[in-house]
């Protein structure tokens, strides 16, 4: 069984950070060969940590050109191999070739697959003369890595995104893709398996973007992508739609931008398409391919989309929360009854073969253990973050020692306190305080004494609560000033829901004001009972214990009110918008207001309302 | 009819840097006692009042009370043009949809008219009200800028937390966590570089370093900023403009998400 896994990874360092190795996040897709995208790595600052896992040999691109200062696209094949030498293994590949064109084999040692050989300057239908320097600009972003597993060659593609006005990127876009075409019918012509992964930046079909508009499918690129399938007599399968002809509302990516996750709408932008003949010996029937024959499975990886799917918090115009992880989702697709190879070793155009990889990663471990290579160039990936995060637990440690005696203390004397006060209510919210104290103060030392606990084999269970909660600190939410505060007196009807959240929001508050020095308690439950009229509210604050503060409370609990009354409402949910202001254009810096909700399918009522609204400013010249 | 003339004309260049990234539009009110300011953010999170007592003014006339729409990154420009040294009258005349602001060379020899069109803005006059506060730190602005502009390069939002031994100011992101501790310090020789920490109460509240981090655009303004926090209230920062006035930001803090989803 040979598993692929494509992931557009959306940068490899914030992902190798999430997972908190690189060895980690290859593991938890669990595939032979793993390739990603966008990796936005450049040349200069690659090092083992995001490049070199023990027990994957590694396949990179990265961006030549100086668009995005070098740190931009990018694609990388990850192969997990038992070996590195003398392997028989399909995942190792027999030969590795980066970019599409063979114009960037300059090196002599560097095998092109297939010999490909491109006539220059050559025609293309559409493009007219296309230049070597043009070509090798287009092949020079770091968006192709091809490797030659022997049964099949595999295309790791990033297709580039472009807008549709830029003329210039769509030429680079069609060039791109052209000589792909060309590549891929040469090596299917000399009888090799083809398999193309990755972002390929087309969604094929209609079906593959939620609310396609009309006219979606005639688009140059959508058709291309089309014509290369066998349903239009083109060569590939596209594996995911031709297992699921007809499952909708399944995406690969989520506009960053809108919330997409919230409400699905996204598209199916990465795929894995295969090409050639089956391993059977039995060539004349019709329906015998390695398609038919051989791909078991090509799902979606919807266990990697960001967000909670559970517990799907609120987008709110992307003010609330920064989701973790790619906007991306990996797909994956499995293979079965593929033979193994002859014994071959790792090409030399392997990741860990690269000067800027090999020169710096010169430590101590490489004298210690002489002759076995491939440790050597794994262990500094692997150990440098270990002894990272040993020093900082050392060093975290003792604050946390320190701190948390003291908010022990302080938590027992109010937790004390707290049971002098009559009131069971009073005694929950004591211990619901000092358990938030507890875990918002000291989160991050709990967490590292975890970690301590697990000592170097920090479990992966470790690691996930570490980020959960590291999720949680980033993702405290931003009342509006006036939410902070107070039930709102007026309006009842649209003023239910945030009376229900700032009565909790008021939580934290509630529990400090909870835990008053005991000769003002008569005079507290007096002020509350005052204050409040019919809401079990019994928690006003009032731990300063004068009459001031709680005016100044309740006229700052006004104040928050107005504050958020005076905020626009969207037409579709009546609630607050967000506001934007206009970025370039003649009414630039102007202010605007739209819907806080994300973005989703038009016929879903709770999704975006599409809600606009200018700020209400005029010039008074032109009023008169 | 208003005219009201600044000697120290930088100062209200100051202001105009200082609140404009935070307010795009607001009312300047005009009264016998003063020339002031109050305005959200565009995202109703954020406060800013601002006040310039007339006796700061060499001339101070205001025949009625006035409120002037303007565009701040409008009225930043015009600003703009004016020397630090020089002397700014701001005028306008009853009923009249513009502004006019004169700037004086310190010699006489040059004078400037920048005349700016008003607008109609709708906003409503909040009553802030007078509180203690259960903390209240003293420290330089330019280190207090420094802090928040170090901690939003690690991450969103920070924690402020105040205890006897001093002022903790902490935040966490996906690269790691920092902290940074401020002890009280009385003795040094200049008062404008000492911390002050006046505590009722130790208290830990959490903030945006978005909005932090515009509200320290007011440090060119004073030398020491106040920072007031209650756990019941917003944040108050503080910084004094001369003996004439103040320009305060409040902040309502943030809460865990937690609390949220219960909802």
């Amino acid at each position: 069984m040979v598993k692929i896994v494509t992931y557009n990874v959306n940068g490899l360092r914030p992902r190798v950070a999430q997972h908190g190795s690189l060895r980690r996040l290859l593991d938890s897709l669990d595939a032979d060969i793993i390739c990603f995208q966008e990796t936005k790595l450049s040349r200069q600052d690659l090092s083992g940590d995001v490049i070199m896992a023990e027990g994957y040999e590694a396949f990179i691109s990265c961006n030549r050109t100086s668009r995005g200062r070098g740190v931009y696209s990018g694609v990388a094949t990850f192969c997990r191999v038992s070996s590195a030498f003398a392997s028989q293994d399909v995942a190792l590949p027999v030969a590795a070739e980066e970019g599409f064109s063979g114009l960037q084999g300059s090196a002599k040692d560097n095998k092109i697959i297939g010999d490909f050989v491109l006539e220059m300057p050559m025609e293309e239908e559409d493009l007219g003369e296309i230049t070597r320097e043009e070509l090798l600009r287009v092949d020079s972003e770091g968006r192709c890595i091809i490797t030659d597993h022997g049964h099949f060659v595999l295309f790791n593609i990033y297709g580039p995104s472009i807008g549709e006005d830029d003329e210039e990127r769509v030429r680079f876009k069609l060039l791109f893709y052209k000589v792909l075409q060309r590549r891929w019918e040469f090596l299917l012509a000399l009888g090799k398996r083809v398999f193309v992964v990755g972002d390929l930046n087309i969604a094929p079909s209609s079906i593959d973007r939620c609310d396609a508009p009309p006219g979606f499918e005639k688009q140059m690129f959508r058709e291309w992508l089309r014509s290369m399938l066998r349903e239009h007599g083109g060569p590939f399968f596209d594996a995911f739609r031709s297992k699921h002809p007809e499952r909708e509302g399944a995406y690969t990516c989520f506009n960053q931008a809108v919330g997409a996750e919230e409400f699905n709408y996204g598209s199916r932008i990465d795929h894995i398409l295969v090409s050639g003949v089956c391993f059977h010996h039995c060539n004349s029937v019709e329906d015998h391919s390695i398609f038919h024959c051989h791909v078991e499975d090509c799902e979606i990886m919807n266990r990697f989309r960001r967000g909670d799917p559970e517990n799907n918090s609120k987008w709110k115009g992307g003010r609330s929360s920064k989701l973790e992880g790619s906007d991306h989702i990996p797909v994956y697709m499995v293979l079965n009854g593929i033979p193994e190879v002859p014994l071959h070793n790792t090409p030399s155009s392997a990741a860990r073969y690269l000067p800027e990889i090999r020169g710096r990663q010169q430590s101590i471990v490489s004298f210690l253990s002489k002759g076995k290579t491939y440790e050597v160039e794994d262990g500094p990936g692997l150990n440098m973050p270990r002894d990272r995060a040993n020093e900082s637990c050392c060093s975290d440690d003792l604050e946390s020692k320190s701190i948390s005696k003291e908010e022990l203390s302080t938590g027992i004397t109010e937790f004390s306190q707290g049971v002098n006060i009559p009131s069971p209510m009073c005694k929950r919210r004591n211990l619901d305080h000092w358990l938030n104290e507890g875990s918002s103060g000291n989160s991050q030392n709990s967490n590292v004494t975890l970690l301590a606990a697990h000592g170097m084999k920090a479990s992966f269970s470790g690691t996930k609560s570490m980020s959960n909660k590291r999720n949680k600190r980033n993702l405290p939410s931003q009342p509006t000033i006036k939410s902070f505060f107070q039930r709102p007196e007026t309006k009842p009807g649209d003023a239910n829901i945030s009376s229900l959240v700032s009565s909790v929001d008021t939580g934290p508050a509630m529990d400090e004001s909870c835990c008053p020095k005991d000769d003002s308690l008569p005079e507290n439950i007096q002020c509350t009972a005052a204050v409040d009229e019919d809401q079990d509210n019994s928690n006003m604050p009032c731990s300063l214990s004068t009459d001031k503060c709680n005016v100044a409370t309740l006229e700052w609990q006004r104040i928050q009110q107005r504050m958020k009354m005076t905020l626009p409402v969207c037409k579709g949910h009546c609630e607050p918008c967000i506001p934007r202001s206009v970025k370039k254009g003649s009414n630039i810096g102007r202010l605007f207001y739209v819907c806080a909700r994300a973005q989703g399918p038009s016929s879903n009522p709770e999704a975006n309302c599409n809600h606009f609204q200018w700020a209400s400013v005029k010039s008074k010249g032109k009023r008169q | 009819m208003l005219e009201l003339r600044l000697v120290q004309g930088s100062l209200l260049k100051k202001v105009l840097e200082a609140i404009k990234e935070l307010v795009t539009d607001a009312n300047f009110d005009c009264s016998g006692t003063g020339f002031s300011l109050q305005a959200m953010d565009s995202s109703h999170v954020a406060l800013v009042a601002l006040l310039l007592r007339s006796e700061g003014f060499e001339h101070y006339r205001c025949d009625r009370n006035l409120s002037m729409g303007m565009n701040l990154g409008n009225m930043a420009k015009m600003l703009r043009c004016a020397g630090n040294d020089d002397i700014i009258t701001i005028k306008a005349d009853d009923g009249s949809d513009t502004v006019t602001f004169m700037f004086e060379s310190p010699n006489q020899d040059k004078i400037a008219d920048f005349e700016m069109k008003l607008m109609d803005i709708d906003s409503e006059h909040l009553g802030i009200p007078d509180s203690e506060y259960q903390a209240i730190v003293r420290m330089p602005s330019s280190e207090f800028s420094r802090i928040c502009k170090d901690l939003s390069s690690i991450g969103d939002t920070v924690i402020i937390s105040v205890t006897k031994e001093g002022v903790k100011f902490s935040t966490a992101g996906d690269i790691g966590t920092a902290n940074i501790v401020c002890r009280q310090n009385k003795t040094v020789d200049k008062p404008e570089e000492s911390t002050i920490i006046e505590m009722q109460e130790p208290v830990s509240l959490t903030f945006a370093l978005r909005y932090m981090n515009s509200f320290t655009k007011a440090s060119p303004l004073s030398d020491q900023v106040t920072i007031s926090l209650s756990s019941e209230l917003p944040v108050v920062v503080e910084y004094k403009i001369g003996e004439m006035g103040y320009i305060r930001f409040y902040l309502a803090p943030k809460i865990e998400e937690d609390e949220e989803m219960k909802a």
